[in-house]
């Protein structure tokens, strides 16, 4: 006899797949990519050229 | 994969095609807060150092997302950029990068947010508004503590989080060097944000 077998709902497991869905398909980047995103001298340079603090008056 | 090229490329470009548009611009989400990894990465600052994600799971945003202006708008001024895929809604696309819109954010209004953003500038000279760190955080802390956050989000809010509390300490010692009244309001000013927005923050500094 089979029996069907409820898993209840679970908020944690939930996220885990939602994530796991969405790491599918999206990818994740590689130890080089990631170190080409963080690395400041790879790239071009953004400039800061204005604090809002800095123009009061 | 998305790069540092792409994203300055699609700034000059949206830049170029129609400037008065692309000024009312605020760039907000995950590619605001690598902007300020890079600052941080560039001052090397021992107390806040630039923060290094634990794991190599995806740190870009695939989107390059605004606020303050109306994605209708984008779509008349930038026909050339319309993607219309097979099936959905058609997008746009700038240098291989996806636009994207945000009305509102989960705590922000656009308003304000544009009016205390930062700006930064290409090497081609385009200037753009920035969502401000204290923003910035507040608005990737809502969004985990509302179980809508993607894997990047807790980087994304570390680096907010580590910059918001630099930008305050390199207030403190600009005006330990020069104590004058301009430099005494932006200290106000920033411990008044942090304290209204992001207390905490102010107790871990």
């Amino acid at each position: 006899m089979n029996r069907e077998v409820v898993i209840p709902a679970n908020q944690d497991a939930l996220d885990r797949a939602e994530k796991t869905v969405w790491r599918e398909q999206e990818g994740w980047c590689s130890p080089q990519e990631a170190m080409d995103i963080l690395t400041v001298d790879k790239g071009p340079r953004f400039e800061l050229i204005e604090s809002e603090a800095e123009t009061i008056p | 994969m998305i790069s540092w090229s792409n994203v300055e490329t699609a700034l000059d470009t949206l830049n170029h095609k129609n400037p008065a548009l692309f000024s009312r611009t605020l760039l907000i989400g995950g590619w605001a807060a690598l902007l300020y990894h890079r600052l941080l990465a560039l001052k090397n600052d021992s107390v806040f150092p630039a923060p290094i994600p634990d794991s190599t799971a995806r740190l870009v945003s695939k989107d390059l997302d605004f606020t303050h202006v109306w994605s209708e708008d984008f779509f008349d001024a930038y026909p050339d950029f319309v993607v219309q895929p097979s099936t959905g809604r058609p997008y746009l696309e700038v240098a291989g990068i996806r636009i994207g819109f945000a009305q509102v954010g989960v705590t922000f209004d656009p308003e304000e947010a544009f009016e205390k953003s930062r700006i930064f500038k290409t090497h081609a000279g385009t200037n753009f508004a920035t969502l401000d760190p204290v923003r910035l955080y507040r608005e990737k802390q809502a969004l985990i503590e509302k179980g809508r956050s993607k894997p990047n989000d807790y980087f994304h809010r570390e680096i907010a989080s580590a910059y918001a509390r630099f930008e305050l300490a390199e207030a403190f010692k600009k005006h330990s060097s020069e104590p004058t009244a301009s430099n005494q309001v932006r200290i106000e000013q920033l411990t008044r944000e942090l304290k209204d927005m992001a207390p905490e923050l102010i107790e871990r500094s």
